[in-house]
Order: C-alpha cells, then structure tokens, then sequence
C-alpha cells in the first residue's frame, strides 16, 4: 500500500518552518488550542447558572459553589472535494500524472487541517456520481481517505465530471459549514457548474485548486494517447506553429474566465503545476481565504 | 475487356485478403493504446480551426495512401490471375516457306549488298510466309530459322546489310571457317534444304538462292546433283545469279533452276524480284485452309499500371505525410 503523508510531510519540511507554523497557527481563525473535548474551567457561581452545572465535589473542596463551564469547542471541518475522473489520470504539462498532484494537494490541505485538530472529510466523483468519506481527524483516516481518492483514478473510469461530485456533495453535506477545497481539472465554467459553485459558496467557504493539461501540440513529446477515446493521438500533432498559437491562445483565454468567473463567485483560485509549485500555491490560498474571511 | 487465365486463383487471393482485413479490423485493440503518456481534454484542440484543416489534410493523405495500396493489392491479384486478351490468328495464311540462301564467298561481295536489298523487296512483297535465311561459303550459317515474325527478319536483315556495308568479317566468320577453303553452291543448296522441317510436307517450299556458281575446292555435290535433291524434296530452287557470271556457269544454275521447277534471274535485272515474288506466289501447292484460331494473350499491362499507379499514390503519400 502507498503511503501518501509521509511524503505530504516530508515535502512539507523542506518548507520553511516559519511560513508552515504560520498556517499551523491560525490560518483560518480557529478560536481554540487544545485539543480535548472535556477540557473546560470552573467559575463561581452566578444567579441564573443551570443548577445541573454546579461541580458538587469541587465545591465542598473549595467552600464555594462551582459550575463548570464548558469551552465551546468549534472545530473546522475541511471537506476536500476531488474530482476523480479519468481525466484526472492524464499528466499535465510538466508531465507528472495529475491523479498524484491531485493527491498531493488534497493530502498537503488535509494533513494541515489534520495537525490543526479539525476534521477532513472527503468526496470525490466522477460522472457517474459522487462518493464520500465521513469528516473525521487523525492522520490514519486522513491517510485512507487520499488512497481512496488515489485508487479511484484511473484510464479506465468514467468521465470527470466537477457537477456532479458537486451535486453528491449538496446532497450529503446538508447543514454543516465547511472549507471545502475543490481540486479539479482546468474547468469551463458553464451554467449547471457556475449554479452548483455558487451554491456551495452560499454554505461554504470554497478554495478551487486547479490541475492544467499537457499541451499535445508541443514539439519534444513522447508517444501520446487519449485518455477519453483510448487511441493514440496523431503524431502530426506536434511542431505545428499556427497550432501551437491556436492552442495556446485558446487556453490563455480559458483560464481567464476560469479565473473571472470564479473571482465573480468570490471563490479563491489557484492554479498548481507539480508538487514544488503546490504547496506555496495551498499556502497563497489559504492566506487569501483568511483575509477574505476577516474582512 | 481481357479474361483471367487463373480466375479461382483471383478469387481465392481476394477471399484471403478480405479475411485478413476483417481479421485486422475485428483484432482487440488496447485501450491504453499499448502505452504512451495519457493526454486529458483534447476535445479542446480538435475544437481548433487549425487542428481541423490539419486533420482534413491527414485525412485526405490518408485516403490517398488508402487508395493507392487498395489499388496495388487489386492490381497485383489481377496480375496474379494473368489477364489475357483473346487473339484470332489465322495461321499460315500463305502455307509457304522460303529459304534465302545466301552466297558469302569473297567473289559475291560486290553483289551482298545488293542482294539483301532484293530480299528484303521480296519481303514487302510477302505475307504470311515462313522466312529463313542461311549464309554458305565453305560452311554454311543458319543467320535464322523459318519464321513467320517479319519484324524480326527485318531486324536480321539489317544487321547483315551493316555487316555487308562494313565488310564485318565476324559476320561471315562461321561461313568461312572450312580448311581448306572452299566454297561449293551445290553444298550450299543442300545444305539449305536441310533447313527445312521434316513435317513441312504439304507446305510449298522454295530455296531462293543468290550465287554467282563459283565453285572454289572441291565439295560434296554439285550444282545439279543438289537440284536432284531438291526436286525430291519438291523444293523449288530460284536463282539468283550475277551479271558477271560466264555463261556455262549461268547455265548450270539456271538449268538447275529449271530442273526444280523454278527460275533464274539475275540481281541487277530491273524487275528481277518482281518475276521471282510472282513465281513464289504461283508456288500454290496447298493452301491450307486457314481456321481461325482463338488464342489468349497474356495482357498484363492495365493491372501492371493500376498496381504501378497505386504504388505511386502510396509514396507520394507517404511522403507528404512526412513532409512537415
């Protein structure tokens, strides 16, 4: 079995201590430090206190009526939302497989959250629908809930599809507030999507992580092969300027109105191209997503 | 439109090819595409008006080469099959053979030329007969068998007319190659009967022989002796004699010209030629009765340019679709 954290964590120490602790304390406005659910303190007693509150043994102690007082623990829940298509088992334009860049950034947002003392949940999909694990702490089910995301990547899977693990999501996650951390491929931002984003936005604070594709059409490419349609692409594809420009115009423009229209949703964007560009790019948003917060 | 000789054979090639591309066709194809880097999203650059003209032009390269190799596996099975063409041939129209015999002693060189002049006058002249010519001097030299195919005893005439002209003593080299030398007519004349095919018998046969009878050493059969020959061979001598010939010579030979059947002219006489093809056209001593056979002819060339064509249409293809 693969084991993801060890490596989340051993990339994460070559990061500066200073800029790791800085997320550690504090990145999204936790309002406790202790982890214990019973931790709490004991006041003397005041007119209208609920009587079942008084600590009777610690008042004959200490001669005065006691009440304890519980500490409102409110920890986060951080839902990551992984599109798990076959999509996602293609590379991107650095040539590393985005199914591990998926992973990794779902691991570096989890194992943050995780060492935070918040629980992470976990949905991931694909076109024939979303699947989800329970949000829970502990590094063992942060562990599982990535090699289950990482084992429902493949060739062979259905389409991707972000409407629909959005729509799982909606359906699962019903009351409860989260910071849901959606990676995805590069999307084009139609209707159903934009609906389903902005009404996760409405009951969530959203972080969009995005994955790009590799370019078929650049010169120095190994032998291609559709992830979708499973047959090679046509090697004449390469070293054609007109369409390369063609390519990559399309593409810059794309991403601008990825970028405009989920700016427009007030949802954080990133965009990540390999695992050294993936953990200043969840810290960028991440610090964002704070200051947006406290505004 | 020409037939098959092995249809069966076309058919059973077009079977196997048809299988072998349904086979081909129904094979499992990997989905991975037997690996290769997996590429996401490429409905983005098919939906480019680049990508597009590039896959129409591909595509139409494709079918090109396409074209090409279905016209050279047609072509190569339609070869294979060996197309014919069915030809009449209405054989031996003019049942007569005719042997040129041709005196190359030293003492006709003056006339050689001349002589193969009027043979070939009297080639014109003819249709459908059989052809041979044979030099003698000491020896003699079969320079073709009897043949029917004038361009090729057009070809040969020729070539002795250069050697003639360049007095090209290669060209007579087998004639002459007797020791002691001699040069005899009668061995000459007989020798040229032997030319004749055994089977030939119902077919009118003639030796025209063009000599001017100047007996050199000593032979096996003289001049009338060898006429005797001929007579029982019933093959028709015409001579062909020249103006320098003494006259008990031109006699001899004209006698044994007569002896035969035949006649003597000599190779300057205006209208020589004319009597002899007259006298070779009364030679009516059977006219087969022609039947008119049909023969197949192998006629490759439409299959052979279609396989050409389509090979290439498969290079230019191939090229252009490397070209880049």
């Amino acid at each position: 079995m693969t084991t993801h954290l060890p490596r989340i964590k051993a990339r994460l120490a070559l990061h500066s201590h200073r800029r790791v602790r800085g997320v550690l304390q504090g990145e999204y406005a936790s309002t406790h430090v202790g982890r214990s659910l019973d931790l709490h303190d004991l006041r003397t007693y005041v007119r209208g206190d609920d009587v079942r509150d008084v600590d009777w043994k610690a008042s004959a102690r200490s001669g005065q009526m006691l009440v304890k007082r519980y500490v409102a623990t409110r920890k986060h829940t951080v839902l990551l939302v992984v599109s798990t298509g076959r999509s996602m088992a293609a590379v991107n334009d650095r040539l590393v497989p985005k199914q591990d860049l998926a992973v990794f950034v779902a691991g570096v947002v989890g194992w943050l959250a995780v060492r935070h003392g918040d629980l992470v949940g976990v949905a991931y999909g694909d076109a024939q629908g979303g699947r989800s694990r329970p949000a829970s702490g502990g590094e063992l089910r942060l562990e599982h809930s990535l090699g289950a995301v990482h084992d429902a990547i493949s060739s062979g899977g259905a389409a991707s599809d972000l409407g629909s693990v959005l729509e799982h999501v909606a359906q699962v996650v019903r009351r409860r507030r989260t910071i849901m951390v959606v990676v995805c491929d590069d999307q084009v931002l139609d209707d159903r999507l934009r609906t389903l984003l902005h009404r996760a936005q409405a009951q969530h604070e959203v972080l969009v992580v995005t994955l790009g594709d590799l370019d078929p059409t650049r010169d120095d490419l190994p032998r291609l092969v559709d992830v979708d349609h499973g047959g090679p692409l046509p090697d004449w594809l390469n070293g054609d300027r007109r369409l390369q420009e063609e390519y990559a115009g399309r593409l810059a423009a794309d991403a601008q109105d990825l970028t405009a229209g989920l700016a427009r949703l007030g949802i954080s964007h990133e965009h990540v191209a390999d695992h050294e560009a993936a953990v200043p790019a969840v810290f960028r948003l991440l610090e964002r997503h704070r200051r947006a917060r406290r505004r | 439109m020409s037939d098959l000789r092995w249809p069966v054979l076309a058919l059973s090639l077009s079977v196997l090819v048809l299988a072998l591309l349904l086979l081909w066709a129904r094979r499992p194809r990997t989905r991975a595409g037997g690996g290769g880097v997996l590429v996401a999203h490429t409905a983005l650059l098919r939906s480019l008006p680049r990508f597009r003209s590039l896959a129409r032009r591909e595509q139409a390269v494709a079918a090109l080469a396409t074209l090409g190799a279905a016209a050279m596996v047609v072509g190569t099975v339609l070869l294979a099959a060996r197309p014919t063409r069915p030809v009449t041939i209405e054989p031996d129209r003019n049942g007569r053979d005719i042997m040129l015999c041709l005196d190359v002693s030293a003492s006709m060189d003056r006339w050689n030329l001349q002589v193969v002049a009027s043979f070939r006058q009297l080639l014109s002249e003819l249709d459908g007969e059989r052809l041979g010519l044979t030099i003698f001097s000491g020896s003699s030299v079969a320079i073709f068998p009897l043949t029917d195919d004038y361009e090729y005893v057009d070809d040969r005439l020729d070539e002795a007319e250069a050697a003639f002209a360049d007095g090209d003593f290669d060209y007579f080299t087998g004639a002459e190659a007797r020791v002691p030398r001699a040069s005899q007519t009668g061995d000459g004349l007989m020798s040229c009967l032997q030319r004749f095919e055994e089977s030939g018998e119902q077919r009118g046969r003639a030796v025209v022989l063009a000599s001017d009878n100047d007996p050199l050493g000593t032979g096996i059969f003289l001049l009338p002796e060898a006429a005797q020959e001929a007579v029982r061979d019933e093959v028709v001598l015409y001579g062909v004699g020249t103006p320098n010939m003494s006259d008990e010579r031109a006699r001899e030979f004209a006698d044994a010209a007569l002896t035969t059947g035949g006649e003597m002219t000599v190779v300057e006489d205006d209208g020589a030629v004319d009597d002899l093809v007259r006298a070779i056209q009364r030679l009516e001593r059977e006219r087969l009765e022609s039947r008119a056979t049909d023969i197949a002819v192998d006629d490759p060339a439409t299959p052979f340019w279609v396989t050409l064509g389509g090979l290439g249409l498969l290079i230019g293809a191939a090229l252009v679709g490397r070209r880049r």
